[in-house]
């Protein structure tokens, strides 16, 4: 890894380090919403109770990002700068114990923006006095007062921070204050909905607007993309989204429409590739990164627990952990819920039974492809499908391309090769929409014995079956699909799951994210009609 | 000055679209009676009681007792708020009243509020002796006071919950006794909350203190109050809304058309970039933009009500409001008395009456003209069919 790319990457981890000018120079992720919330504080006059606001987004939606692009456009907009001062709250808190702690942060982020020392909240530290909260919070406004402006505290992780103050009566009281007292509005950034602002007999109910950083769809992924290659004037990249679509698709895919992982992945298009290599560079950027992950897990059933739901990838539920495990469901529910409340897993919502995966998608690929020795093979079938789907090339387009090859100056041996090829895929093409159930296990078998030749079989096979499909004849793709033996099943894995859950749509839940995004894909493309809805 | 999308906290002097038919008849209601003021969640009650507090003549002493689990703390937290009070009128109450309260050691600097609190919930001093001095001191001035109690009912059922019910009937029956022993009194009670007094007392088995308060109840907006409401938000935060769009929105909502799930509309639309070209692009917007509020998380407004149906029913009851929900939300055109009867043969018909009429006075459903039972708001119901399919 180049040290260009390492910077890359540490700056997505960290966005505080870039410079505002460069943030705000880059920033084209959450326009949108960064424009809306600058309105927001701009309407939070000083005459009436403040709108206070939450940003609601998995890790690497942007909220960090966003976060800083608020602080630096409030500094840099003489009219804004004018009234407001941005405090801005370190993204990991762990020193809040109760409400005392939460002011007393406030004031020393206060006091080194006025340069004011010596520090009167180390003073208050140090002597640690009855009313410590109160006392803080006073003398946070008396300094704030002598500003002459009002604090925008931007506070990273809030449902951390209101969880640690811990305390049912002082959160109340900081409702109050914030509801009346317009010397400060809030802007908080979480990962989920949290307890404390979304059940009912919590002090934060309903209390903040809330803006969802939600994953890109297609449409404003490939709009981003674009956007961001012609920002870095990369024509690389933007030849890559017009000539070699399946690569951006794959992106898409993998990264889940996170921006982290698209940022990550961006780096990989502006090279030469294809999808297999796109993912070893892809998850080689992020080694130094991800290597120590699962070793700061100082619990030994902490590390058991998660390691047995990333070698299953797709989300579990506490009975297929359990009997991996071999430890009781109440034990097992206990370690999930420790790694659920810390970020790491995640739960999959829509089944009747409770589901979890790893919140960190490109971390489980990674620990599939590098940690996991079964797990390479797991996702082999997800690169050539994707290949095979979204190259958007047809049977005319592949025996095209071998008779231009055939007709090349080439060595006996790879013609035979392709000639053989050639036969293979029209005796397909002929054979496979009246004798489905006879040749489809040939045809896959052949593609599973040699897969780096068969690629364009592969491709020719998934077209026709997809056509078969949505010339309605799903229920006889599927039963041979079924039939098939499973390393040849792997091959087509996506459509069959597409069959399979027009039929019953709960298995979309129980499948990971990425591979649900595909099948949606290939569901939508056999009813081109209809939308299917993605979760 | 602009009407802001306020989404959270109350909307509140500008921001506040005016109710002027609830208004006058709570302010009108208060001359003579207390009132109680109840609604689910999101209906914009608060609003109302906050913009009563900020255009009447009279003092208004505004409090959330959502989180006082002791009538003592409801106590103080009156006194504090009234020396708070810095209008003219207000300052003086809190003056002539002051030295007629020696037994109620309320140590009125913020400072203390904590510690305060904190001795109540130990030491549980004889609260009511602290009530009757406070009221025999504001009876005496003869000087108009109304005290807007927000979330009433929660505190009662937290009182009952953590001291126990002879205490929460301890609190009713004071206040009970304070509005009969002094009809000549000016002080009054708006008891305002989200979830029904009578649910409460009929869990805690407590009976005969709530029945003599005046009711008034939150209408929804009219559809015309509705669109002039969405379209002059729109203009005033830059939002490029068509009349059409405005109009089918409002339409999908169904009956229940409360400010906020205009309010919603509005912070999705700023998130869009979206301008639809024709009618059917309009229609499929406005479409989009119904469902991811109602079947998406975003919907706390039926998450609320959904989860609350188990703090207002015992087991018996809550399976039973779920049928009836599930069979309301099954039929377009809503389910009759006979198909509700037919399909809970099992239960009780006193039972099956009861949580009818729970439901409809808190908001789950209506009954238009008599006839069938419908869900009250389209939110509220396809929430409900979706959480119903998983």
């Amino acid at each position: 890894m180049t040290d260009e790319v390492r910077e890359q990457i540490q700056y997505l981890y960290n966005p505080q380090r870039f410079s505002g000018r460069q943030l705000l120079d880059e920033f084209i992720d959450r326009d949108r919403h960064l424009q809306n919330i600058l309105e927001i504080v701009r309407q939070n006059t000083a005459d009436r109770p403040q709108q206070h606001v939450i940003l609601i987004g998995a890790r690497g939606m942007g909220k960090t990002t966003l976060l800083c692009a608020l602080r630096h456009s409030v500094e840099q907009d003489a009219g804004l700068a004018a009234q407001w001062l941005p405090i801005q709250l370190a993204e990991e808190q762990n020193n809040f114990g109760d409400l005392a702690d939460f002011w007393l942060e406030c004031l020393t982020i206060l006091e080194l923006a006025c340069r004011i020392f010596p520090s009167v909240a180390e003073q208050l530290r140090l002597d640690n006095a009855p009313q410590l909260a109160t006392r803080a919070q006073t003398e946070f406004y008396r300094l704030l007062d002598t500003t002459g402006k009002r604090a925008l505290l931007l506070v990273d992780n809030i449902q951390d921070v209101l969880a640690d103050i811990n305390d049912g009566l002082a959160l109340h009281q900081l409702r109050a204050l914030w509801m009346t007292d317009p010397r400060m509005t809030v802007i908080g950034a979480a990962p989920s909905m949290f307890g404390e602002i979304s059940e009912m007999d919590q002090a934060f109910h309903d209390f903040f607007r809330l803006f969802y950083l939600d994953r890109l769809n297609r449409n404003d992924f490939e709009q981003y993309l674009r956007q961001y290659a012609q920002l870095h004037g990369d024509q690389q990249v933007l030849d890559v989204i017009t000539n070699k679509p399946e690569r951006m698709e794959a992106l898409r895919i993998m990264s889940g429409g996170n921006f982290r992982l698209i940022k990550l992945g961006y780096q990989v298009l502006r090279e030469d590739g294809d999808l297999y290599q796109d993912l070893e560079k892809l998850l080689d950027n992020v080694t130094p990164f991800f290597r120590d992950i699962i070793k700061n897990f100082r619990a030994k059933e902490a590390r058991r627990t998660f390691d047995a739901i990333a070698r299953h990838w797709d989300p579990v539920s506490v009975d297929d952990i359990r009997r991996d495990l071999r430890q009781p469901s109440n034990y097992v529910s206990a370690q999930i819920n420790r790694l659920v409340k810390e970020g790491f897993v995640e739960v999959v919502s829509g089944d009747k039974v409770k589901r979890y995966q790893l919140s960190e998608r490109l971390y489980n690929l990674y620990y599939l492809w590098r940690i996991d020795r079964d797990g390479r093979k797991r996702l082999r079938w997800i690169i050539p499908f994707m290949q095979a789907f979204y190259c958007r090339k047809d049977f005319i387009h592949w025996s095209r391309k071998l008779e231009k090859e055939l007709s090349a100056s080439i060595s006996e041996d790879k013609r035979q090769q392709k000639l053989q090829h050639l036969n293979a895929l029209c005796e397909a093409s002929d054979n496979l929409k009246f004798h489905w159930q006879a040749v489809l296990p040939l045809a896959a078998a052949k593609i599973a014995d040699s897969p780096n030749d068969a690629e364009n079989l592969r491709i020719l096979l998934t077209d026709l079956l997809l056509n078969e499909a949505v010339n309605d004849h799903k229920h006889h793709v599927r039963v041979a699909l079924e039939a098939l033996e499973p390393a040849s099943q792997a091959i087509f894995e996506p459509l069959l799951i597409a069959l399979q859950a027009e039929q019953d749509r709960s298995i979309l839940y129980r499948i990971a994210r990425e591979k649900r995004d595909l099948v949606l894909d290939v569901m939508q493309r056999i009813n081109p009609s209809e939308e299917p809805k993605r979760q | 000055m602009s009407r802001r999308i306020v989404l959270g906290s109350p909307a509140t002097k500008d921001d506040y679209y005016p109710r002027d038919k609830i208004s006058r008849k709570l302010r009108l209601a208060l001359e003579v009676e207390h009132v109680l003021f109840l609604g689910p969640r999101r209906t914009g009650k608060t609003s109302v009681v906050l913009d009563l507090r900020e255009k009447s003549v009279i003092p208004c002493i505004f409090l959330d007792v959502e989180q006082f689990s002791h009538p003592q703390l409801w106590i103080e937290a009156m006194v504090r708020e009234l020396s708070r009070y810095t209008d003219g009128a207000g300052e003086q109450i809190f003056k002539k009243i002051k030295s007629g309260l020696p037994n109620l050691q309320i140590s009125l600097q913020i400072q203390d509020i904590t510690a305060t609190v904190q001795s109540a919930e130990k030491t549980q001093p004889d609260w009511r002796q602290s009530a009757d001095a406070l009221f025999a001191a504001l009876h005496k001035l003869a000087t108009p006071v109304w005290f807007l109690v927000d979330e009433f009912p929660i505190m009662i059922d937290l009182i009952a919950k953590q001291h126990g019910v002879f205490l929460a009937e301890d609190t009713l029956h004071w206040l009970r006794s304070l509005r009969q022993q002094n009809t000549d009194s000016p002080v009054r009670f708006l008891l305002s909350g989200s979830i029904g007094l009578d649910n409460v007392l009929r869990r805690h088995n407590i009976r005969g203190v709530g029945n003599d308060f005046r009711r008034e109840e939150l209408t929804p907006l009219t559809a015309e109050e509705a669109l002039k409401f969405a379209l002059s938000l729109a203009e005033d935060n830059h939002i490029a809304l068509q009349r059409e769009m405005a109009e089918a929105y409002i339409k999908r909502l169904g009956p229940a058309i409360f400010p906020f799930f205009i309010q919603l509309f509005m912070a999705e639309l700023q998130n869009i970039d979206i301008q639809p070209a024709d009618v059917n692009e309009t229609l499929a917007l406005v479409e989009q933009i119904y469902q991811s509020i109602a079947l998406s998380n975003r919907n706390q407004y039926a998450d609320n009500m959904r989860s609350r149906l188990k703090d207002m029913f015992n087991e018996v009851e809550l399976y039973v409001a779920k049928e009836i929900l599930g069979l309301a939300a099954g039929n377009a055109s809503g389910v009759s008395i006979t198909d509700i009867r037919f399909h809970l043969n099992n239960a009780e018909a006193a039972e099956v009456e009861y949580v009818l009429e729970v439901l409809i006075h808190d908001g789950y459903l209506h009954r238009p003209q008599q006839r069938k039972y419908g869900f009250y708001s389209y939110l509220l119901r396809d929430y409900w069919l979706e959480k119903e399919k998983s």
